[in-house]
């Protein structure tokens, strides 16, 4: 069962309540002012706060957790400012999902340009990792269907090659990824040549230690 | 237990907390910061290949001698590539197996934070003592209680010269808090991707981090 602790305090002619509940499962609660001046609700963002309304607060009170509520109302309070309303299992099946969550909070990827952009020249680390990442046998499948698209020798064969690869908005799509990889496997080629030339290093092993 | 290492505002010391409680807590550490990863990696499969569907979470645990470790990946594309939604199931799919769990999670209020908060089964609030950073942690707070996430505790992170009314950030932010103090071991630590208790055992920030470990234990076990 939840338990319902509340105060009221007078202050520059408004009645600030303050109360808490606990409860020790996860219960969807709903509390009711009872008395008969208006309910003036915290408002969040501009809006009225979330579970609140004119006659007062419903939400859910976590497994051994409390909810802290407070309000203010105009006129004065006599007793117990509330009650506890109606109590039972939550309403929903354990709280926000992930898509929920997405919703409201907003996608967090990084936009798509700031992507395009880092794959061109620049860091050529990131690249080069981006090349293990996707493979080297998904260039090597784009890479057939350019040669395909690119040894055609007649009208016929022209037309079914573009039919072949999904039209020519397909085929401009290729050659634009074509081009992608074109750099991503130099910037991959240079980080290669880079560390291959680093790999001669010689660590002198008996001299170090000789001197340690 | 899942614990969600969060505090809204960047810069105040998260990922180090989250690095030096998983190691207090003999738990896993996930980097979930998926667009300014900075935990340690290591040579296999990283969270972004999990979050693509490319690796179940389970490949993805490296060691990197103190600590077990989901790194994440660095680049932008890899971020953009996830699926977030998944990362609740991956978590929810590592304990069972892993034992607990702490998520360093990113800076700010998106769904980036918001996701892993929500699959937490606590949180811990990571703030500095400034204005600006207990505002943040503030609104952290909120967020938590809108997903039903309840606040085992709060570390503040020390900057020298600055004192904090611990009693009033503890009252502020509704949780106990443990101050962690400035200290070079610990920086040094961190850029060598270890917890300070393995660079300066025994020393104050090692025990500082100790404590911070029993008071996150003595919510989950009471909860």
């Amino acid at each position: 069962m939840p338990t319902l602790e509340c105060s009221a305090v007078r202050e520059s002619g408004v009645t600030l309540v303050q109360a808490r509940l606990a409860s020790d499962d996860r219960r969807q609660v709903s509390v009711e002012a009872t008395h008969a001046s208006p309910v003036w609700p915290p408002r969040r963002q501009g809006v009225t706060a979330a579970g609140w309304s004119d006659e007062g607060w419903s939400g859910v009170v976590p497994a051994h957790g409390t909810v802290a509520l407070g309000y203010a109302t105009p006129g004065t309070v006599d007793g117990r400012p509330l009650r506890i309303a109606e109590s039972g299992s939550p309403d929903d099946d354990g709280g926000a999902t992930a898509e929920d969550i997405i919703r409201s909070l907003g996608d967090a990827r990084p936009p798509r340009d700031a992507v395009e952009g880092a794959t061109t020249g620049g860091d050529s680390r990131s690249t080069a990792r981006s090349v293990d990442r996707d493979g080297l046998a998904a260039i090597a499948t784009r890479l057939e269907r350019a040669e395909a698209l690119a040894a055609v020798d007649s009208v016929e064969a022209a037309r079914t090659a573009v039919e072949d690869a999904g039209g020519m908005a397909a085929v401009r799509d290729l050659a634009a990824q074509v081009e992608r990889d074109r750099e991503r496997l130099e910037a991959l080629g240079r980080r290669v040549d880079d560390l291959r030339r680093r790999a001669a290093v010689e660590i002198p092993v008996e001299d170090l230690g000789r001197l340690v | 237990m899942i614990l969600a290492v969060t505090g809204g505002k960047g810069g105040v010391g998260k990922s180090t907390v989250a690095l030096n409680v998983a190691a207090e807590l003999d738990a896993t550490l996930v980097d979930a910061d998926l667009a300014m990863a900075d935990q340690p990696t290591g040579l296999g499969p990283d969270l972004h290949d999990v979050l693509a569907g490319r690796a179940g979470v389970l490949e993805a645990v490296t060691d990197t001698g103190d600590v077990r470790v989901v790194p994440c990946g660095r680049s932008l594309a890899g971020a953009r590539a996830v699926d977030a939604t998944r990362l609740a199931d991956a978590l929810e799919s590592l304990e069972p197996v892993a034992g607990p769990v702490v998520v360093d999670c990113p800076a700010g209020l998106s769904s980036d934070v918001g996701v892993p908060l929500g699959a937490a089964s606590a949180c811990l609030l990571v703030t500095r003592p400034c204005e600006a950073a207990l505002t943040a942690a503030l609104r952290v707070r909120e967020l938590a209680r809108a997903l039903d996430t309840p606040l085992a505790a709060v570390a503040v992170t020390m900057t020298p010269g600055v004192d904090v009314a611990e009693d009033d950030v503890a009252a502020t932010l509704g949780a106990p808090v443990t101050t962690i103090p400035h200290s070079a071991s610990v920086g040094k630590a961190q850029a060598a991707g270890r917890p300070v208790a393995r660079v300066e055992p025994g020393g104050p920030a090692a025990r500082r981090y100790a404590s911070l470990a029993d008071a996150v234990s003595a919510v989950e076990s009471a909860v």
